[in-house]
């Protein structure tokens, strides 16, 4: 009777226990009250997770009273984890979007309004563009990348190149260089899947964008047909043009391999944003890597880049309870300091009013010059939306793989952009 | 009164797992259900009642088509080239034989990865050394359309073929020696000994293996996720990987939750119409 009485006794204590541990505890109230916030992104380059947690260290040192918790992961869990976090009301203080997801979380209430912040007073003009709505700032970018081909200087002097090319026509000579000098012309990591959009957005981004910043939002609304337009399909059949002159087996290739092929001198050129330099410097010098624009026609004036706004940025959570000292850590992350570090360690444009790089080498420093001297202005839509873009990767890689030509590929990009607007 | 007392000590040591059971699985898969009726995005407060929509919208969706060719493919293949292997292991493992226990240890290591860590082992071996060393147009298998899911099946059955053989050696291990002798006496050959003695009294052994081997590939998402993600050009996307991104990425969740639904009863089917195959072909010893 006793031990039937024990058992009962602790199979309760069992229950209750599990119950409780799931209750919330109650803060502790003082004057100096604690405060934590939580941070989610997929922050992936050592340089920028060194400087971020710099960030984070000085400002809580500046409010000893505030501890900010940091979770990182990768690009894929990411998407999913801040989704189900707002789904499930756990959402972080700070996280990361960029312009094509920002609006579903604006759309729901999610997102702070952060445009009369200190911070965002603190831009160059058009910086956060990409990331507002109506007027309002959204998202905070803290630099802007550009899509340029990144290239190996030592590979480039080995093969005889001692000029970037300013023609489609010299590109092609240099590929044809490099491949007589036994290198890989281009390193493809489409293993990757969004390394093929990097691909082809540094041709649509240059050349497509910046002539009708209207022309992603049209595809998608189906107000244009990829098969009706020219510009397009030159860009599609372009980028079988390179597919031609890449690695033996892209879609087998990730991006990790990719960089490290441009690094280790494999291969000559990678095309995809400029943090392509970042990526290879973890296997390689950083010096060693220049930039130029992508030449597409036999006019050397028309190699030009797309000065971008930022694409991507920090957001606030509209409903958390720490909000003002959110805000006042994004006010820290632009202070000078911070800036200083961002420009001295990151190798990256910095969206900083008053922010230059005066000591930048290798491919910022010809990234810095093409947005000075050779770029065009370009504040609008970057990305295609998730199952548009999904669906542009499935077709273009079915054109690659296969042996179908442009037109049949627009025909098969025209039937699913169909289907997923509903038309 | 008493008995009601005594059976009530037992049901209460249930409680913890009741608990478990109902805020693990059964309050999810009602709300589960509950959203396929719906039009939620997966990360809005709010969401609209839409009936059947999502599961109409099934029937007109061109794109889940390749998803499931792709996942019945690689699960009939899977589930075939799994047992004929097992069982050919499972025989050759159940001789006594010089290492035998170090032969059916190197068969059960593979197990104790999970299907990540076994996807980056082989995605590694595949464009590291098959790609770079064996293969004559320099391609993974990976990384061609045309022979991705035979590599989706390699890695697959090199992390779980162990489980079968377990089983399959279990079941020729139940197989009274006397059977075997007679057949001798009778002078029946290896082949003759496998195809009426072995075969028939495997039955347990089939219904089992087969089943589960069925029934869990075609559920295949691990695997298929890590090694390559659905890719290249949704060559390898099975139906589990098309419900992920529809409720993960497109923000759909309703249209996913309702394919998932459908997925469900139709594993359920399958599963069950095979368990009441097998078993009727069970002989009894």
């Amino acid at each position: 009777m006793k031990r039937k009485n024990v058992a009962v006794i602790l199979t309760v204590a069992t229950v209750l226990g599990t119950m409780m541990g799931s209750m919330p505890v109650q803060a502790a109230k003082s004057e100096d009250e604690e405060i934590t916030l939580t941070m989610i992104d997929h922050t992936s380059e050592d340089i920028k997770i060194e400087w971020e947690d710099s960030v984070v260290e000085g400002f809580m040192e500046e409010h000893p009273n505030v501890t900010i918790e940091v979770q990182r992961m990768s690009m894929d869990d990411y998407t999913q984890t801040i989704a189900t976090k707002f789904a499930s009301d756990d959402a972080p203080d700070i996280f990361v979007e960029d312009s094509s997801t920002l609006p579903i979380y604006i759309k729901n209430g999610y997102v702070a309004d952060i445009t009369d912040t200190d911070a965002v007073g603190r831009m160059t003009e058009g910086a956060c563009e990409a990331l507002s709505q109506d007027g309002k700032v959204y998202a905070l970018p803290v630099s802007s990348n550009s899509y340029v081909v990144t290239y190996n200087k030592t590979v480039f002097e080995d093969a005889g190149i001692t000029e970037v090319p300013k023609t489609a026509e010299e590109f092609y000579a240099d590929c044809d260089k490099l491949k007589e000098a036994g290198y890989t012309p281009i390193e493809l990591g489409y293993k990757d899947t969004w390394v093929l959009m990097g691909d082809f957005q540094t041709d649509y981004i240059n050349n497509v964008l910046t002539k009708d910043p209207e022309a992603v939002t049209k595809l998608q609304d189906r107000s244009e047909k990829w098969a009706d337009s020219e510009e397009w399909k030159a860009v599609v059949e372009r980028l079988k043009e390179r597919y031609s002159n890449a690695n033996a087996d892209p879609f087998g290739t990730d991006w990790a391999s990719a960089c490290t092929a441009l690094a280790t001198g494999e291969c000559g050129m990678i095309l995809n944003g400029d943090w392509t330099s970042n990526n290879a410097a973890a296997y390689g010098d950083v010096s060693d890597f220049g930039a130029f624009a992508l030449p597409v026609t036999d006019n050397a004036d028309d190699a030009k880049i797309a000065k971008l706004a930022g694409g991507q940025g920090y957001c606030l959570n509209a409903n958390s309870e720490n909000l003002d000292m959110a805000k006042e850590f994004l006010n820290y992350m632009t202070s000078d300091g911070c800036v200083e570090n961002y420009i001295e360690n990151c190798n990256e444009v910095c969206l900083v009013d008053g922010a230059s790089a005066e000591n930048a080498t290798g491919s910022l420093a010809d990234v810095m010059d093409l947005r000075e001297n050779n770029s065009v202005v370009y504040t609008g839509v970057v990305n295609f939306d998730n199952e548009f873009s999904d669906a542009v990767l499935d077709c273009l890689s079915d054109y690659l793989l296969s042996d179908s030509d442009a037109d049949t590929a627009l025909k098969a990009l025209d039937t699913e952009f169909d289907r997923i607007a509903g038309k | 009164m008493k008995t009601l007392k005594k059976d009530g000590i037992y049901y209460a040591f249930l409680i913890p797992s009741v608990i478990l059971f109902v805020f693990a699985f059964l309050y999810p898969f009602v709300t589960g259900v509950n959203i396929a009726f719906t039009d939620w995005d997966g990360i809005s407060a709010e969401y609209n009642y839409i009936g059947l929509k999502n599961f109409f919208d099934i029937f007109k969706d061109t794109t889940i088509r390749k998803a499931i060719a792709n996942t019945l493919i690689f699960a009939i293949g899977y589930t075939a080239i799994n047992n004929v292997l097992a069982l050919g292991l499972a025989v050759l493992l159940n001789q006594k034989f010089k290492g035998q226990n170090f032969c059916k240890t190197v068969f059960f290591i593979p197990m104790a990865l999970s299907a990540v860590l076994a996807s980056f082992l082989w995605t590694f071996i595949d464009s590291k050394i098959y790609a770079t060393f064996l293969s004559p147009s320099g391609r993974s298998i990976l990384g061609n359309p045309s022979t991705v899911l035979l590599g989706i099946i390699i890695i697959g059955l090199w992390n779980a073929i162990g489980s079968n053989i377990m089983i399959y050696i279990a079941g020729l291990t139940n197989i009274p020696a006397d059977y075997y002798e007679a057949a001798a006496i009778d002078g029946a050959s290896g082949w003759k000994r496998f195809r009426y003695i072995i075969l028939p009294l495997l039955g347990p052994s089939f219904t089992m293996c087969i089943t589960l081997t069925l029934t869990s590939s075609l559920r295949e998402f691990a695997t298929v996720m890590a090694a390559t993600g659905g890719g290249p050009a949704n060559s390898s996307e099975t139906v589990a990987i098309f419900i992920y991104k529809n409720l993960f990425q497109y923000y759909k969740a309703g249209y996913g939750q309702a394919v998932a639904i459908i997925f469900m009863v139709l594993l359920m089917v399958i599963g069950i119409s095979l368990q009441r195959f097998f078993r009727s072909k069970e002989v009894e010893m």
